[in-house]
């Protein structure tokens, strides 16, 4: 089956700073994908790239075999790590924003996890605290049949209850075709749903692997390994 | 996706100058009856320096009322396109391009409107203060005017009134979209910046202003583009026309069509710099 996203001597350079390093990377469909590093190691550059939000210094990226646009921004389903929607909007015309504007928008989806939530439609987001805010745009992003889920930090603003309402939800709400991308140092928090990992430092991907191989090789969780690996 | 991107703009926007225009709005009434009422004829020691500061005050509001759209306008499209919320902007499926006209649709839009309310602001005041304190009625007198001034346009300036007004008017809505884009452009070329993003924003702002002024310091020498049309129009048309019949439609074309050109240069340097250069922080 043909990869869902390829970036071939991705590059990017902030001033004198390195942050991607001519990394190649492919990102295959149907598997739930750790992209795990230090901070600073480049996960949310490449993340922004891939969405188009960052302009490569060299290097492709390629999603459905397609670069970076409106076309595949169609097809990509994004949760950055900071609030993103404007707070003087209700969360119900939120939801009638992304259908708007994304046709693989599942309206009724969303509000069945809003309403599992507690979050109330007619909430106006400058109202809500900063977690419910976080549960508002994951809502959002997961209720799309999206090809790719690129998850930013889904768990790290949000109470441990919730956290597994929203892993759950993130299993249950992607198709076998789509995969998901996710960052995250909640490693232990995460690693149960997990197929593959990528591990990044210094913008350059050091290991990509399925978790199974992990364990079995080397006789370690994620967290144990990814600690092994990046023992300061 | 244009169509949507229009609609959530401008429900995105259409507050902050609605309320500065109630508030224009609001001032103009109470302008009105001041002036209807014998109130500035009574015999009121400092009456005078009461009316100047009110005719001050006027005006300092009329121009902050104007200005306030302009930098509602322009910090809309910066917090919506390079902060925070562009992190959503920038990632619907839709292009640069119907991101930044959605954007100068509104603005001009609103502009238009706000110019219009401090016209009509000034204008009422004007007519008001003419029926309070003279026997002139400025509606009558234009009214009485009017079909020399049609003739004047016919036969003096060799251009149909209906034309000038259509010309006119199309000139207005490129200067409108032209002082916006002069703003975007400025805003787009700050993210070349690494760091002060803005600072550098309000840099190019004030390169593009000296360059602009030099640009039109040298076409005032032909009667084309200038600070305005009806400057223009009356430094350069009148004084033509008597040796180009055409002067006053030429020189409204030159105008419009210098003013087209500059708003495709900013335009496509906009655009560009949005779909090739964008690094969101």
């Amino acid at each position: 089956m043909e990869a869902l996203a390829v970036m071939q001597g991705l590059t990017k350079v902030y001033g004198n700073t390195l942050a991607v390093n001519n990394l190649n990377l492919t990102i295959p469909r149907g598997k739930i994908i750790g992209l795990l590093g230090p901070n600073g190691s480049g996960k949310t550059t490449l993340i922004k790239m891939i969405n188009g939000l960052l302009t490569p210094t060299a290097g492709s990226i390629l999603i459905n075999g397609m670069a970076p646009g409106p076309e595949t921004k169609a097809r990509i389903a994004y949760l950055p790590e900071r609030t993103y929607l404007q707070s003087g909007m209700k969360v119900c015309d939120l939801v009638d924003y992304f259908e708007d504007f994304y046709a693989d928008f599942d309206k009724n989806r969303a509000f069945s996890m809003l309403g599992a939530l507690n979050i109330q439609p007619a909430a106006q987001l400058k109202t809500l605290s900063k977690g419910t805010k976080e549960k508002v745009q994951l809502i959002l992003v997961m209720s799309r049949h999206a090809d790719l889920f690129i998850l930013d930090e889904p768990i790290a603003g949000v109470d441990p209850a919730a956290r597994d309402y929203i892993l759950n939800t993130i299993i249950t709400n992607y198709d076998e075709n789509a995969s998901i991308l996710l960052s995250t140092h909640l490693i232990s928090d995460i690693e149960n749903i997990l197929d593959e990992v990528i591990f990044i430092r210094n913008g350059q991907v050091i290991t990509h692997m399925p978790v199974d191989r992990i364990r079995e090789e080397y006789g370690q969780s994620v967290d144990a390994y990814f600690r092994r690996v990046f023992a300061c | 996706m244009l169509k949507k991107l229009f609609k959530y703009e401008w429900k995105a926007f259409w507050k902050v100058p609605t309320a500065i225009n109630v508030f224009l709005g609001i001032m103009t009434f109470i302008g009105i009856i001041s002036l209807a009422s014998p109130f500035w004829e009574l015999d009121i020691r400092g009456i005078e320096i009461m009316l100047g500061l009110a005719v001050f005050f006027y005006i300092l509001a009329i121009a902050a009322g104007s200005i306030g759209v302009t930098i509602a306008i322009t910090a809309r499209f910066y917090k919506n396109i390079y902060t925070d919320e562009g992190y959503l902007t920038n990632t619907l499926p839709v292009t640069a391009r119907q991101i930044i006209l959605s954007k100068l649709f509104v603005g001009v839009i609103w502009s238009f409107i706000t110019g219009a309310a401090v016209s009509i602001s000034v204008f009422s005041l004007i007519y008001t203060a003419s029926l309070s304190y003279s026997d002139v009625n400025i509606f009558y007198e234009f009214w009485q005017d009017f079909p020399e001034f049609l003739r004047f346009f016919r036969e003096e300036a060799k251009i149909s009134f209906f034309l000038f007004a259509f010309l006119g008017l199309i000139y207005l809505i490129l200067s409108t979209a032209l002082s916006i884009l002069k703003l975007y452009t400025a805003i787009a070329l700050g993210q070349l910046f690494s760091r002060h993003k803005v600072a550098g924003a309000v840099m190019w702002y004030i390169g593009e202003y000296v360059v602009f002024e030099i640009i039109t310091s040298f076409l005032r020498g032909i009667p084309s583009y200038s600070n305005g049309l009806f400057s223009f129009f009356f430094s350069y048309g009148i004084s033509y026309y008597n040796s180009n019949s055409y002067s006053v439609l030429l020189s409204m074309l030159i105008a419009i069509g210098f003013c087209l050109a500059v708003c495709a240069g900013l335009y496509f340097l906009t655009e560009h710099m949005l779909k090739n250069r964008l690094n969101l922080d």
